[in-house]
């Protein structure tokens, strides 16, 4: 089964059946992908999408099929929801302060990148 | 396929009343320039403005650099599938105004990214400091929404470039390059004593504004196909891709592709360049691996002794980057990998998001996460105000000064993935 974890309002809005939304940051969303692979959950996009930095972009969904049936752990979907936490812990946090018009352009790129992998 | 390339200097770039290319100087008419690259409802106004090498020019953002060509004899026009039809191009003799460049600038989102500075610390970074810049400034009809916006910006820098190139249609060019590759069963033959070698060329092609095209067709929906290497320096590949400044390749760096060039250079005299794969970097990890998978497949049926792959991009391709190594490896077949790294702004953080231990050979562009200042510059074109905002900027970065304190992947080029900028080691 499909699901989406974001804590883009976009996304959530246009899929509201398939989207967890995350009440939180970008490291809460990867955060609750790492989670949800630990219960035999896959990856479905990459966390690392886009070229928006994770560091910069308030928004991020990830994509993963929730397994059903006999628990086993994807290690290839586990290697990569660590290896892109350590890679946005090594990005310095920045001080921003974005318009309204920015973070709606944030959200619609979020958008574009998660509609890419359904 | 054989392509002659005929390079005609450009020392420099003038308003003129005719848009002409006389003694290496390119004068273009401005107004003429401008009702052409604006030939489109969705846009509101285009400004035209020259930035020349050691100018004190800020052109800021920049959206994509582009080189003036143009088909003198040959199947196909410059840019197929935008700017003309989908005929097949490479071959034949097409003109190039060397030295000369479209920049396009532009907010398509209010986080931007691409600065070029003419002189200065930011000018040693970017290798658009050293061309004789024409700068489209495209102003789009009031709420024209992003993708739009994108695509719009792009025609109108294509137009403008092939407007200039135009120019060169009738100039005897100061020196002719000749590349050709041959069917493969001729090529391999051709040099059977060297290693035949085949370039592996990944694309970013994400969704908005990060997408790449072939022939027009968006690179995301292809599966990895060969391509004979001169296609691209007659556009075959353009560039939509507009976030990450740094190591993204504009369209002016795919046409002049450092890659493809060098390979060019040593073919007949230390391997056999057999020609390019072109593949794509999407979201998904199962298009991750169908991807890598055909790139291997297509690697091996053309016999190749070892490849050369280039990244394009950050993060999710670098995971393209160490499938495609790996499944090339295992074949049997040797692998030199081009990317750039983000190793944190003191460099000692790990480079990529992916490694391998079969990723033995690797070329780094350099660290996008290193920070320079940039000092205040007289002039800025486009939209100074952005700086703050810009990827690998943050808020203080614009100085009340004009300076700005920033990571290098701010600037055009800087750590260009094909190689094509200034960044590099030497040993004493």
């Amino acid at each position: 089964m499909l699901m989406i974890f974001s804590n883009n309002p976009v996304v959530s809005d246009k899929y509201p059946k398939l989207t967890r939304l995350a009440d939180s940051d970008v490291h809460g969303v990867f955060a609750a992908v790492r989670d949800a692979v630990h219960k035999g959950a896959r990856l479905v996009s990459h966390p690392l999408s886009g070229s928006v930095k994770p560091n910069e972009s308030p928004y991020k969904s990830v994509a993963v099929d929730i397994v059903t049936g006999e628990w086993a752990l994807d290690f290839k979907s586990l290697q990569i929801i660590e290896d892109a936490i350590t890679t946005l812990a090594k990005l310095p946090r920045k001080h921003r302060e974005y318009t309204a018009q920015m973070l709606e352009d944030f959200r619609v790129i979020d958008l574009d990148l998660i509609e890419s992998a359904l | 396929m054989r392509l002659e390339i005929g390079e005609i200097l450009i020392k420099d770039v003038q308003f003129g009343e005719a848009t002409k290319v006389q003694n290496g100087v390119l004068y273009v008419n401005a107004a003429e320039l401008s009702t052409i690259a604006g030939k489109d409802d969705r846009i509101k106004s285009v400004e035209v403005f020259l930035a020349r090498p050691g100018e004190s020019v800020r052109i800021i953002p920049v959206k994509d650099v582009i080189e003036p060509r143009t088909k003198v004899n040959g199947p196909g026009g410059i840019f197929p599938g935008f700017m003309t039809g989908v005929e097949q191009v490479g071959s034949g003799r097409t003109n190039v105004l060397k030295g000369a460049a479209v920049v396009t600038t532009g907010k398509i989102v209010g986080f931007q990214e691409g600065i070029i500075d003419m002189t200065g610390t930011g000018a040693e970074y970017t290798p658009f400091s050293k061309t004789q810049n024409v700068v489209v400034k495209v102003e789009p009809i009031d709420g024209l929404k992003q993708h739009d916006h994108e695509l719009v910006v792009r025609l109108a820098g294509f137009r403008a470039a092939n407007y200039l190139g135009e120019a060169g249609k009738d100039i005897n060019p100061d020196a002719v390059q000749t590349y050709e590759t041959k069917p493969i069963l001729e090529q391999a033959a051709e040099f059977p004593g060297l290693p035949k070698i085949v370039y592996v060329y990944m694309l970013q092609t994400q969704g908005l504004l990060h997408n790449t095209y072939y022939y027009g067709v968006d690179v995301r929906q292809i599966v990895p196909t060969f391509m004979y290497p001169t296609e691209v320096m007659d556009g075959a590949i353009v560039s939509g891709n507009c976030v990450s400044a740094c190591d993204k390749n504009p369209t002016y760096i795919h046409c002049n592709s450092p890659v493809i060039v060098d390979l060019y250079s040593e073919h007949g005299k230390t391997i056999n360049f057999l020609g390019c794969i072109i593949t794509n970097e999407n979201v998904t990890l199962q298009d991750k691996e169908r991807s890598s998978d055909m790139t291997a497949k297509l690697v091996e049926f053309l016999g190749a002794d070892a490849v050369i792959i280039s990244e394009e991009g950050f993060g999710n391709p670098d995971a393209d980057l160490v499938m495609n190594c790996n499944k090339i490896e295992r074949k049997g077949i040797k692998t030199v990998l081009i990317t750039d790294e983000y190793a944190g702004q003191d460099g000692g953080s790990q480079s990529l998001a992916d490694s391998t231990p079969l990723g033995d050979a690797v070329v780094t562009a350099g660290n996008a996460n290193e920070v320079v200042v940039l000092p205040p510059m007289e002039t800025v074109i486009g939209y100074p105000e952005v700086a703050n905002v810009i990827a690998g900027g943050w808020d203080g970065s614009l100085r009340p000064d004009g300076s700005i304190e920033t990571e290098i992947q701010v600037i055009t080029g800087a750590t260009n993935e094909l190689g094509f900028g200034f960044l590099t080691a030497k040993t004493a």
